[in-house]
């Protein structure tokens, strides 16, 4: 396990105490400023108050309200083991529209939901939306159990309905943790609120997950933009994952012929090896064809390559799609026509509510689960697996949507 | 139970930007005071019982004179209850030594040009404040069970905090949050009513020339202070107070 | 609201150095950046600091009111 930054985002109806579990994950980790809230307890104190978390978490809502600290897009702090990062973007349009393309990459989600209130429909949207943007690493926090006098059969219960819901939609959370935010239990601390729960706190959870693995530790993809014939033949490219190396054993995609590295050409510098992250020039032995759009992967690792992908998409067009219009499929560098052959759902990504079931149409800023059918096979991969083959965008003459590929039928 | 919050410098400004909800009850605005001089607070809240503008009288005085001004209960709209409860107020039954320490402080605080000894005399200052606010605050609580018909709780710790640490946001803020949890306890009717407000001048505050009024149960318009003693008499008696338009 | 804006100017190298910052990041334009980082460095300056003039216009003033008497 290795201790990156872990980005993850916090989901949940809007009244079941999400800002005051970011204000309590602040103060329990020692991440807001000392003085402020020394300066907070001395006044509670001479007011003949005992010092309640609900001060500090009053003052940190007047700076949110003023536009500043707990509503920017970034929220950081660390415990002993790694730093974290809660991504939460005020606006749902914004998040989805940054997590489709890429731009802020939660790499798991904490779905909070009201002990006494149970499952609402706005926690079954969020639900939803976790699983459609592939975040497979959640953790269920029951939140307010000082509400009910921690009672554990009311948290048994909320627990099943939440956990028979989730498995509808494919969520396995890693955890379901009782807390109360408001009084710090379970959050950073085990506290003797709630004796019959044996379980680990918030943190701990969070601690026992991974982040993602770095580019250089998956299989190789090395994707083709062009090939140049000098005094010797280029295959020019990027490297979106894994490494190449002078005497790579490699194969080209979708031919599946196969050939070695001879040399590794960066301009004006003698190289063997290029990383993740590389657009590099790569000299093979043996003159295969090879044309921009081809992927070549080495260690017989194989991406997918089909022309049926099951995506969700976010609309960005003001005209709307209609089904039965051919599109333009744009992933990494190859380029294709294509149609989106049904729509399984359509969702409004401000109130997330569904649209439509098996619909015909989807409207600006609107996310649909799709499948989408290529003219010709195409070599992608999960999204959870290799972001840069499992992201794509869907044009007319400008792009009209981004997409992450979420499960793939060959 | 006819119960009066009365507030020294309850800033209108502030009530809304911190959210006072509780204070603020159904309707409120600000009070009519520019009948007066200066805001000043024993002068003004002398009017409010007395239900006429006493400045002269009162200033006449002299300022340390001043804050000894006793009014008897047959000169104010006090008299037509049965068993009234009144803590603190200014010109009634003032806590005089507490406050007269108040202001020896300040002028302490005023007169000295060391940094250090400034820095000292302020958190002696509003210890003493905090401590004498704790005070009232139990006292009203306990007379709200108590078998008066009328209750008036002065509560002065926002004029006194306010003219050495109006500056400060959070301060005032949580002041402004404790005073607003008070009035959240109080159970029926009542009438939020303040002297005078606060404004900024640096770190310090000063009086503003204009006051706060809140009920949950009827538009006063822009009320001058003078105008709160018929106000309650009528509303003892069941009837409806109309504004007196006339001079 | 409709709020005016003026025109600042920045370093080109800075600006290649911010346009990389912001990339993973949810801020849209430099600008919104900019902005923001300055909104948060001002927003210290909402505790008011001690001043002299300050101290001896209040004092005047609760004179007047006869605090200080």
């Amino acid at each position: 396990m290795n201790n990156e930054t872990l980005k993850f985002v916090i989901v949940g109806h809007v009244d079941h105490g999400k800002s005051t579990l970011i204000g309590r994950l602040l103060y329990d980790t020692g991440s807001l400023p000392e003085e402020k809230i020394e300066e907070i307890k001395e006044i509670c104190e001479s007011l003949g108050k005992d010092i309640e978390f609900g001060y500090v978490m009053d003052h940190l809502e007047e700076e949110r309200d003023q536009g500043i600290t707990i509503d920017t897009a970034q929220t950081f702090f660390k415990t002993e083991k790694r730093d974290y990062v809660i991504i939460d973007a005020p606006g749902h349009v914004e998040f989805i529209k940054n997590m489709i393309s890429g731009a802020s990459q939660a790499e798991a989600a904490v779905l909070i939901v009201d002990a006494q209130e149970g499952v609402k429909e706005q926690t079954k949207r969020h639900a939803y939306i976790l699983s459609m943007l592939g975040l497979s690493q959640v953790i269920v926090v029951i939140n307010k159990m000082d509400i009910i006098k921690y009672d554990k059969n009311r948290f048994e219960i909320v627990k099943k309905d939440l956990l028979d819901f989730l498995s509808n939609i494919n969520i396995q959370p890693s955890y379901v943790i009782p807390i109360s935010a408001k009084n710090g239990d379970f959050i950073a601390n085990k506290t003797a609120s709630m004796e019959w729960y044996l379980g680990c706190t918030l943190l701990e959870a969070l601690d026992t997950f991974e982040t993602k693995e770095s580019a250089v530790a998956k299989p190789t993809r090395f994707v083709v933009q062009d090939v140049y014939s000098l005094d010797k033949r280029i295959v020019v490219g990027s490297v979106v994952s894994g490494i190449l190396r002078k005497g790579d054993r490699i194969k080209v995609l979708p031919s599946g012929e196969e050939t070695n590295i001879k040399s590794i050409e960066e301009f004006l510098k003698d190289v063997t090896e290029a990383e993740a992250g590389k657009s590099t020039g790569i000299v093979t032995e043996d003159k295969l064809f090879i044309d921009r759009g081809n992927v070549i992967i080495k260690d017989n690792d194989m991406p997918v390559i089909t022309t049926k992908i099951k995506a969700n998409i976010f609309w960005m067009d003001k005209i709307p799609f209609n089904k039965g219009e051919v599109l333009n499929f744009r992933c990494a560098t190859q380029e294709i026509s294509c149609s989106i052959e049904k729509i399984f759902r359509v969702i409004n990504s401000s109130t997330l509510e569904i649209i439509a079931e098996d619909g015909v149409e989807i409207k600006n800023r609107e996310v649909a689960n799709v499948l989408i059918k290529t003219d010709r096979p195409v070599i992608v991969e999960n999204f959870n697996k290799i972001e840069e083959l499992g992201r794509f965008v869907l044009g007319r003459e400008d792009t009209v949507a981004g997409g992450i590929i979420t499960e793939l039928m060959p | 139970m006819i119960i009066v919050l009365a507030i020294d410098a309850l800033e209108y400004n502030l009530v809304i930007e911190f959210n006072c909800n509780n204070l603020k009850q159904k309707f409120y605005g600000k009070t009519n005071i520019t009948e007066f001089s200066e805001p000043r607070t024993m002068v003004l809240w002398s009017s409010f019982m007395s239900g006429r503008n006493m400045e002269n009288e009162i200033i006449s005085k002299g300022d340390k004179e001043m804050w000894n001004t006793q009014i008897n209960l047959g000169d104010t709209f006090f008299k037509s209850f049965k068993n009234p409860k009144i803590i603190d107020l200014p010109g009634f039954n003032y806590y005089k030594e507490q406050h007269k320490m108040e202001r020896i402080m300040l002028k302490k605080y005023f007169d000295t040009q060391n940094e250090t000894e400034k820095k000292e005399i302020k958190i002696e200052y509003n210890n003493h404040a905090f401590e004498h606010h704790r005070k009232v605050k139990r006292e009203f609580i306990e007379a709200l069970n108590g078998p008066y018909d009328f209750v008036l709780g002065y509560f002065s710790i926002a004029d006194v905090i306010g003219h050495l640490n109006f500056g400060n946001r959070t301060m005032m803020k949580m002041i402004y949050r404790d005073l607003d949890e008070i009035a959240s306890g109080i159970k029926g009717n009542f009438i939020v009513l303040s002297d005078h407000g606060m404004e900024k001048v640096g770190i310090f505050g000063d009086h503003s020339n204009y006051g706060f009024w809140s009920t949950g149960f009827k538009d006063l318009d822009n009320p001058k202070i003078t105008d709160f003693a018929d106000i309650i008499k009528e509303i003892k008696e069941g009837r409806t107070w109309k504004k007196n338009m006339e001079q | 609201m409709e709020e005016e804006y003026g025109t600042i100017r920045i370093p080109k190298s800075l600006k290649l150095k911010l346009l990389e910052y912001i990339k993973d990041t949810d801020f849209k334009s430099i600008d919104e950046y900019i902005v923001f980082v300055l909104e948060e460095v001002m927003k210290d300056e909402n505790e008011e600091i001690y001043s002299e003039e300050d101290e001896i216009k209040v004092k005047e003033r609760l004179k007047a009111l006869g605090y200080l008497g």
